[in-house]
This record gives C-alpha cells, structure tokens and sequence, in this order.
C-alpha cells in the first residue's frame, strides 16, 4: 500500500465517502439476502383463506425492503461519485503542480506524452478505480459470503453445493479472463502494427506512387490485418469459452441443489420453499461473482495507471542550490551576459564521450546595448546556448554570469525576469492577443505601448485586421499563419522588460521584407529601450552588424569576432557567406 | 463476452449514455446488404451459428418448464420419488450441456465471423487505397484515412459481433418465453411484461438524463485536457515567461467546476444499476406473491418464471450497451462505405499493349541515356477546383539532357506541374508528351519509373538504410546500393553510422534533414531514372547542407532532363531554361 501513498493521501479528505458508500452497500446487499428468504416462506404458506393476510404483509414487508435497498443504494453512489470525481480533481491539481516544478530537463527525461497521459486519462482509470471500488468491491464478496452463510444456517449440506459451485465458478471465470487479457495485450500490438503500416503508407503517397510501390505496400497492410485477425479468432478461442462454461456452472449448481435438495425433502430437512431460496442464493451469488470477475480487469488497469501517476509524484524536482563562493560572481561588471568555457550535454551522465556534447567549452561576453550573433550549420549547438542562459538545464562544466552574477546564484524568477526569448518553433497559449502579449508582465502594458511594441514585431497591422487585441488565440495559435504567429511571438518578448533579449532564427518564417523592416525596428527599439540582444541565425545578413559574432560547428566555437574579420580568417564563416552569397538568400 | 465487458462500459468518463449520442446513425439496410459480401467464405458460419442460437435459445426457454414441471411432480417431503428426480436431473444436466456447446458454437464464431469481416473491410480499403488518386490523399487529412481503416473497422466488426452474439438467441428466447408463460399462466405473463417495459424505460429514462450532464462535463474535460496539453507543449515559455501561476490558476478555476458538473454525471450515470435492481427485486415479489395469491402457481411455476423474468432481464440489462455498440457500427460502415464508393483512378491502357509498353521499358532501362527524355506540354489547362485555373495555356519544350529551373511564389503552381507530370493529376485540357508519347497512353508505373523525384519532405521507411535506398528496386545488390549511395555523397555518412547500411533511422539514431535528403536521393539514382523531378529538396536544410545536395542533383542530372523547383536562386544556378510562374488566375 506504500506504493500508493500519494494516491492513497488524496483519498482522506473523502473518508466519510469510502466509508459510508460501502457501508450502505452492505445494508442494501444484508436486505437482498432476505427476499430469498421470505419469498420462501410465501411458497411453502401456499394459498388460503388463512394465509391471505400473511401473504399481503410479507410481500409488502419485502417491497419495504426492497426500496430500502434502494434509498441505500442510491447513498452509496452518491458517496462513490463525490469521492472519484474528488479524488481525480485532486490529483490533476497535485500533478499539474508536480509537473511545473520540474525542470525542463526532467519533462523531457519523463517524456511529454507520458506526462499528458498521466494527468488525463490516468487519472481518470483511478477515477473509475475508485468508484468502483466503493460500489463494488465490498458488495460481491458479502452478497456471496451471505449467501453461503445464510445457506448453511438454512441447512448445511445444501450449502456446500454452493459453496462448491461458487468457488468452481470463480476460479474458472478468473481464469479465463486471465488468460483473455493477457492474449488481449498481444491482440493490441497488432492493431498498433496496422497502424504503423497504413500511416507509413499514407505519409508517403507521392513516394510511393512515384516508385510504383502501392502493391507492396498493399500487401504489408494486408499482412498487418491479417496477422491481427488470427490473433483475435486465437483469443476468441478462450474468450468464447466464457459464456458457456460459466453458464453451465451456474445450471449445474441449480440441478445438484434440485437433486441434493430432493434427497433433503424426502427426510423432511427443508421445505419446496426453501428449494426455491436455494436456487436464488444461486442467481444472486453467481450475478455478483461476474460482476467481480469484470472489477478484476478495471483495477488492474487503474493499478497501472496508479503506479503512472505515483511515479510521476515520486519525482523530486531538481533542487538549486544557489553557488556561492569565488565563482558566483564576477568581477568584470562591464559585460552584461557572459559564458566561460561553457559544456553541456543533454545526456549528462555519459560525459566520458565529448561526443555527446551539445556545446563545448564556449566562451564569450557582450556588455549592455551590444548584439551577439551566433551562427552555424543545424545542429551546431545554437538552440542550446538560448536555453543554458535561460537555465532550462544546467551546465555541466563553466559558467554563466547574467549582470555580473552566476546563474546559479540567482533564483530562476529573478534571472528570467532579466531574459525574453523567441523559440524558433513559435507557441501561442489559447487565450486574446493580449493575454498573450501580456504573458511576461505583472502588470498589464498600456494599450499604446502595446501597440508600439507589436509595430516594431511587424505584428500590428494583422493584429488590427484579425479584430485588435481582443481577438481569440486558438489552442497553439492555429488561427494565424506560421509568419503570424512568428510575429507574436516576437511582440510578446519586445513587450516584456527584460534587458535581454533572445532571438532564435526568430525571422524563419518571414519574408524578405518584412524581415528587413522588422531589422530596421528592431536597430530603433533596441537602442531605446537600452536592450541587449543575442540573435541566433542562419542567414549571415542578419548577424553581419552584430557587435560580436560567434561561428559554432558540432557545439565548438570555429571562430569568433566581427563580419569583416571573420569573412577573411574563419574558413567556416565564409563557406556559410559564400553558399548565401551565390544567388543571395531567396 | 469477454472481450467487451472488460473493455467497455464502466469508463470514467465514457459512459454508454454519452458514446449513444455520438453514435448518429440509422440503421441502413443498403450498408447491411453490402455488408454481406465481406462475410464471403463466412457464410457457412453464419448458417452454423443462427442454428446454434436458435437451438440455445430454445433451451433456454424449454429448461426452466422441465425444472419447473420436475419440482412440481417429485413428490412430497417423505414420499419423493429419487429416481424419477434422478433421471429428470441428469436430463436436465444433459440439456444445459448440449446449451453450453451451442452457446460456445455461437460465442466463437461470432467472434471468427467479425474478425474475418473485418479483415476482409481491410483488405477492400487497402485496394482503394492503392486504387485511389492522389487528389484524395490530398483532400483527406492522413488521420482521418487512418481512423477509417482502424477505428472504424474496428467498430463494423465490434458491433457485428454483438448482433451475432445476441440478436438470434435473444429473438428466439424471448419469443419462446412468451409462449411458455402464456401457456402456463396468461394472468402472470400480464404481469411480467409490464414489468419489462418498466425496465427499458427506467434504464433508458436515465440514460438520457446522463447524457446531459455528461455533455456538459465533457466539455470540461476537453477544456482541462486543452490546458494541460498547452502546459506540457508551452513549457519552455512558461518557464522564460516565468507565468506558471496565471497557468494554474486558470487550470485550478476549470478543475474546480469539473469536480462539481462530474459528481453530477457519475452519480446519475451508476443510478440504472440499483434501479434495475429495484425493479427486478419488485418483480420477483410479485411473481412470488401474486403466484400464490392467484392459487394457480405451484413452488415449480415461481421457479419457472424466475427463471423466465431473468431470460428478459439479461438482455434488457445489456439493451444500452449493445444497441449504442451496433449503433456505431452503422455510422462507422457509412463512413467505410463512402470511401469504398468513391471513384478510382482511370485504367491504364488495356493489358495486351501494357505488356506491349513493359516490354518496351524493359528494352528501355537497358538502352539508358540514348538521348530521350524530351517533355513537351501542349497548350495544358488544370486546377484543382473548376473555378481556379493554376495552367491556362500552359505549353513548355524540354529537349533532352536540359535543366530546367522552375521558380514563382507560393501557389502558383510549381508542384503542380510535377503532379501532372507524375500523372498524379490528370491535365484538364491539352496534352503532356514525352519522347512524342501522350503520358496518358503510357502505363502509370511505367511513366513513373522514368522519373526520378526528390521532395521537400523526406520520406523513410522505420527500415534499414540499404532497404530504404533500395525502395524501388528491392532486387538491388549491395554494390549497386553503395554506388548509388556514393553518388548522392551519402555514403560517407552511412559508413560512420554505427550499423551503417544496416542503421535503422528514426529508432536507433535520428538523422537530419540534410542527411535523409541525401538518402531519398540515393533512393532515386539507384532507379536510373531518364528523368528528374526535384521539388523544393532543399528548403528544408541550411545553405552548406544545401550545398551538398546540389553537387549530388548535379552528379545525377548530367545526361537526364531535370525539372527543379525551388524558391531559393542558388539552388537553381547553372538551369538550362528557368520558368518563372506567376500567382494563380482566377476566372
């Protein structure tokens, strides 16, 4: 149970629920127990003029009876649903909580679609889990534990065919299931394996026209169906045996309680009536153990989702020790952001391989107002230096000092409040513009500051168009165009107040004239505003003013320096300005 | 079954009342028909299993009379006769065995039926597929294909096993127990039948109640999942923005009310369970109660209408589930079927001059480079919708050997002209011909395997690097592999790859864009082809990348004609010809 103790924390509060929910399911089942019983004795009164009354007071005492249950029943889901859909929102909160205070390095290490499944559709299996489990789980046993009991008081040796029955019933049933669900697991892979080829097959339908190659791919999906479908006619070989077998059970124990019964009658032991009692434990008993049967599959699906959920929780976010000492600061108070010998690597832990690394050993420095631009071939490490200075992962060697203090040392809020980034891939948040404009602030920007703000983004004239800055963002700003949505994503940064900021091939998606104009605005704002800049790009017209330009190749720096002296001693600056140059860029 | 009753129902979220609103469909007897032709080699299951179900069916409603009548005539405490209960017992044994046989008889092959159903609705959608023209795959986003051929497959042959499963024995059954109870007691059959209608309508009352509430909450769950999806796929800016607390407080507000609008919902949706049982319990008193009162019924005849009440009760029980099942079964085969219905491509011409033409390209691949490959587009009008034309007039002459750069802005046509060069479209007017041959009287695989084409996406198999390489030749050998890899300047990477030609990208190493550039462009010279298409190859790479595949596009152009699209000029230096398309016209 210890392996559940998060779970198990978020269930307290509803305590009255999973105690009274089960509670009044057992008063209803205690209540179902005695219709038998009665109905019974109705049998074995028959009909007269005598028993006119009795008849009249037990079926209506058992009417009472049966719409107790009922009311108790109803009780007991009530505590069910306020528990579950309690619990499931607690636990959405608690992970949703968890998940922010994990670094990035420790989502991604997780997995984000792991992390989606966690807070959704896991929470919801412990959600059915749970409801289950205070409707169900204490019913079955006590109606089939009742009955037995309330069989043996009746008389002994019937109810051993009960108990007989019952036990044979379930062990089959279980087993069955058992051994469904696991081929069932199979049967899911092969569905997946369908999957994998059809989609692979329409990605690729130029290719595959082009190269003539539909019938191959035919035949792969074909294979994939079929091979799915013999697996499931193979599972349906047990499944199928579930019905009949425990149906046949279930008869059966009718036919040796008829015939031990018979034997019981003729000693004058029980009564017709009782008979008839025997054969409704039968229904009853056999009607819960197939629900149980069922619960057995729910909980070990909310059991895996449980563990998916409690490992997650288990998680301990990463833990910033501010750095004291020599290193935490620098003494150097003229350069504004600074790296020294800076290596990373996003798989710390193999760090015996430099392989591995994403940038090594960088060093640079740019004092306030300068701009640093950085270029490279895809994969050269630019990305990663924006996020090493945002510290959405640690360093594993060297340091960074942001206004003369190692990132280290300061607290996350304080250093990101001093930094507004723009991600290559854009994310706009469901929401107006001016939620998302507003994303950095404390304080909401003046609308004309706004408006200046998205005029230097370029941004200001679609704003306007698509209805001002009231107009809806929809979910990952699928209402704008790529170059839109680049174009917000630069407004949101210039409409913080951060000294620094971070632009990430930030112009990809615009074209030649816009991306000019917004240079030419930027220049303005920048100066200003008094605005540091680092400007990662792929294009060298854009980094050619840059104060400071550094030439990454494999995470290394292969030269550093201004436009002019790189162009004649960095061999790979002028290889880059060369392919550019050829035709220029567009 | 097995299979369902673990798998369905009972979700959190999901309950059967809300999937029965999704479920919009009316049974049509047209689908079912068509349906029919996919049962094939089945039919003689089918026949099997209807009789099995009748003959089940019938036992089920003969047993408890028999048990009934047995209870009745074995005689009083102290004078029961043991042996005429021996024999009716072991009779009575005898028959639910025989049920038990017929049941599984039932319960496999319905499960068989629908499965081979279900493969043969795959195996008809995989030949559309092939059969299909690109215009669909490009009107028909990739998922919803997809859905198509898991999902609603799935769902066919889901509900076809519910209506095999049950539709038969439960007919038979209850039409059978309503004669037996009207020939026992007519007086307690006016009672049960009531009773009856009674449950159908609770439990569907209720349903219909759910689905409100549950509409409601499902709109909370789809906002919830919005928001953590949103957190999950924002989390670097809502890190650097430093808004973690405007997230979760918008998120908390929303969990807030899911919890309330979802006690709501569950509780209404676990009501049928006690009501139905309710109900149950009611009439059972009665059956007892009234049994007696009337005088007419022995302890044999309560037995057997308790017996008879749960013949109704089960399959009323089952009634929401199987009918929101066979439901979506529908929906889903009018989905199918409209795939199926929809027009193919046209023929290749006839077989005998197919064969004629195949030869001929036989002869064709081993006489390569004698020259050909000369493209001429006479006066060719098409757009993808009647009312904007992309080519008015177009005409275009390409001697052989040239390089022919195509340039323009975004929608002006320059993949088209690949489309219609490939025949993935056909031209509405005028006529594409290649070395003086209409493309039209050309096989399209044969067409095809002329061209050489190398597109802004890159597309892999989740294979090995060799077997990617050799995708249009899979009869390659290594050495023809490695020598079309060292002409596309890929060869040099693979080697360093830690399984080289045997690498598997995507799993075991992801490559880049540069590099599976250069792989789709092995893939074609190993083709040889007389003819190249290169559409935007290199839009996707950085400018030293692109370089390279530059050189490789040189190495392979020389001697073919090539068409290269592109909105980069480097890309293009060195063209023959360049064309450069304006915007679209509209009429």
């Amino acid at each position: 149970m210890k392996k559940y103790k998060h779970i198990l924390k978020e269930c307290r509060p509803y305590r009255l629920e999973f105690i009274l929910g089960p509670a009044a399911k057992l008063f209803e089942a205690i209540l179902e127990l005695f219709l038998p019983i009665l109905m019974g004795k109705i049998v074995d009164t028959g009909f007269s003029s005598d028993s006119r009354s009795f008849i009249v007071r037990t079926a209506l005492l058992m009417f009472g009876m049966a719409a107790m249950g009922l009311a108790a029943a109803t009780v007991c889901q009530y505590c069910a649903a306020r528990a579950s859909s309690g619990v499931g929102a607690r636990l959405r909160d608690r992970l949703l909580t968890q998940v922010n205070s994990l670094s990035v390095a420790q989502q991604e290490k997780c997995g984000v679609s792991f992390l989606n499944v966690a807070m959704t559709s896991d929470v919801n299996q412990v959600c059915t889990g749970v409801s289950m489990f205070i409707r169900l789980v204490f019913r079955a046993p006590f109606i089939t534990l009742g009955g037995i009991v309330a069989a043996i008081i009746l008389d002994a040796p019937m109810s051993v065919v009960i108990a007989v029955g019952s036990t044979l019933f379930l062990v089959t049933l279980l087993s069955i299931i058992r051994v469904t669900f696991l081929r069932y697991k199979i049967v899911q892979k092969k569905l997946d394996g369908i999957s994998g080829v059809v989609n692979e097959r329409l990605s690729g339908i130029r290719v595959v026209r082009a190269f003539s190659r539909e019938k191959h791919h035919q035949d792969l999906t074909d294979e994939a169906s079929e091979a799915y479908a013999e697996e499931t006619i193979s599972v349906a070989r047990y499944s199928a045996l579930l019905r009949p077998i425990t149906i046949l059970i279930m008869n059966a124990a009718v036919v040796f309680v008829l015939w031990v019964g018979g034997y019981r009658i003729q000693s004058n032991i029980i009564t017709t009536g009782m008979l008839l009692t025997f054969i409704n434990y039968i229904f009853s008993i056999f009607d819960e153990l197939n629900k149980l049967g069922n619960l057995v599959v729910i909980f070990s699906r909310s059991f895996v989702s449980a563990e998916r959920i409690e490992g997650v929780l288990e998680m301990v976010p990463e833990k910033r020790e501010p750095e004291t000492g020599d290193e935490a600061e620098d003494h150097d108070d003229k350069a504004i952001v600074k790296m020294k010998n800076v290596s990373f690597s996003y798989l710390s832990g193999k760090e015996d391989s430099d392989e591995y690394y994403a940038i090594k050993d960088v060093s640079f420095e740019l004092r306030k107002g300068e701009k640093l631009g950085i270029i490279g071939t895809t994969g050269s490490g630019k990305s990663t230096i924006i996020a090493l200075l945002l510290r959405l992962y640690e360093i594993d060697k060297g340091h960074i000092y942001v206004g003369g203090k190692s990132i280290a040392a300061l607290p996350d809020s304080e250093l990101r409040e001093k930094m507004a980034p723009v991600f290559q891939t854009t994310v706009l948040f469901e929401g107006t513009i001016r939620d998302n404009l507003n994303i950095g602030r404390k304080e909401p920007l003046s609308e004309e500051e706004i408006k200046a703000r998205c005029e230097v983004a370029q941004a200001w004239d679609f704003i306007c168009e698509k209805g001002g800055l009231d107009a809806r963002v929809e979910p990952k700003g699928k209402n704008f165009s790529g170059g839109q949505r680049q174009r917000l994503s630069i407004a949101r940064a210039l409409c913080t107040e951060a000294e620094i900021l971070l632009f990430d091939d930030a112009t990809a998606a615009l074209d030649k004239d816009t991306s000019a104009k917004f240079s030419a605005a930027l220049g303005e704002h920048v100066k200003t505003h008094h605005r540091t800049v680092v400007e990662i790009s792929s294009k060298i017209n854009e980094i050619a003013d840059s104060d400071w330009i550094i030439v990454l190749d494999n995470g290394a720096v292969v030269g550093q320096g201004k436009h002019d002296a790189l162009l004649s001693e960095c061999e790979a600056y002028s290889r880059i300005a060369a392919s550019q140059e050829m035709g220029g860029v567009e | 079954m097995a299979k369902d009753s673990m798998l369905s129902g009972m979700g959190n979220l999901s309950p059967d009342a809300a999937k029965m609103s999704d479920a919009k469909s009316r049974v049509s007897m047209k689908d079912l028909a068509a349906l029919l032709r996919f049962t094939g080699t089945s039919k003689f299951s089918i026949v099997l299993l209807i009789l099995a179900a009748i003959l089940s069916g019938g036992l089920q409603v003969v047993a408890p009379a028999f048990l009934g009548a047995t209870i009745d005539n074995m005689g009083e405490a102290g004078n029961v006769d043991l042996k005429y209960l021996g024999i009716r017992a072991s009779i009575l044994l005898g028959m639910y065995l025989v049920a038990a046989v017929f049941t599984w008889v039932v319960s496999y092959f319905a499960n068989v039926v629908a499965a081979k159903t279900a493969l043969e609705v795959r195996k008809a959608l995989s030949k559309k597929l092939t059969r299909l023209p690109v215009s669909f795959y490009d009107t028909h986003p990739q998922g919803d294909t997809a859905t198509h051929f898991i999902n609603d497959t799935d769902a066919i042959s889901e509900g076809m096993l519910q209506g095999l499963l049950n539709f038969f024995t439960v007919m038979v059954t209850i039409l059978g127990t309503v004669g037996f109870m009207v020939f026992i007691s007519w007086k307690m059959t006016l009672i049960i039948l009531p009773m009856a209608f009674l449950m159908i309508w609770s439990a569907t009352t209720i349903a219909k109640t759910t689905t409100k509430y549950f509409k409601s909450q499902q709109n909370l769950v789809g906002s919830i999942s919005g928001d953590v999806e949103e957190n999950l796929y924002g989390r670097k800016e809502i890190k650097a923005f430093g808004c973690e607390d405007k997230f979760l407080d918008s998120f908390r507000e929303k969990n807030d009310r899911l919890n309330k609008s979802s006690v709501t919902a569950q509780f209404a949706s676990s009501l049928p369970n006690p009501v139905t049982r309710f109900v149950d319990s009611t009439t059972y008193i009665l059956i007892g109660a009234l049994g007696v009162w009337f005088g007419g019924l022995t302890a044999g005849n309560i037995t057997t209408f308790i017996l008879y009440w749960k013949n109704f009760s089960k399959p009323i029980n089952d009634l929401t589930n199987i009918t929101t099942q066979v439901m979506a079964a529908f929906a889903s085969l009018s989905r199918v079927f409209k795939i199926l219905d929809l027009p193919e491509e046209s023929e290749d011409p006839t077989t005998d001059e197919k064969s004629a033409s195949s030869e001929k390209a036989t002869s064709e691949l081993n006489e390569k480079h004698s020259g050909e490959g000369e493209v001429l587009f006479e006066h060719v009008t098409f757009g993808y919708t009647s009312d904007k034309k992309i080519f008015d007039d177009f005409s275009l002459c390409v001697e052989p050997g040239q390089k022919v750069a195509i340039i323009g802005p975004t929608g002006c046509g320059k993949t088209t002209l690949m489309n219609l060069l490939m025949r993935f479209y056909e031209a509405d007017g005028g006529r594409i011909l290649i070395d003086g041959k209409d493309i039209r009287e050309i096989p399209r695989s044969e067409l095809r395997r002329r061209f050489g084409m190398v597109l802004q996406e890159t597309w892999l198999l989740e294979r090995s690097i060799r077997e990617n390489i050799a995708y249009g030749r899979p009869d390659a050998t290594d050495e023809e592999v490695i020598a079309a890899a060292k002409a596309a300047r890929a060869h040099g990477f693979i080697k360093r790859l830690p399984d080289g030609y045997d690498t598997i990208p995507g799993k075991e190493i992801s490559l880049s864009e540069g590099q599976k550039q250069l792989l789709c462009i092995a893939r074609v010279l190993l083709m040889d082809p007389d003819l190249l298409i290169l559409d935007e190859a290199t839009s996707a790479v950085d400018t030293l990348t692109e370089k390279r595949i530059v050189e490789a596009f040189d190495n392979m152009t020389r001697g073919r004609t090539g068409f290269i699209i592109a909105h980069r000029l480097s890309t293009i230096a060195g063209a023959d010809q360049v064309i450069s398309l304006g915007a679209a016209k509209t009429k």
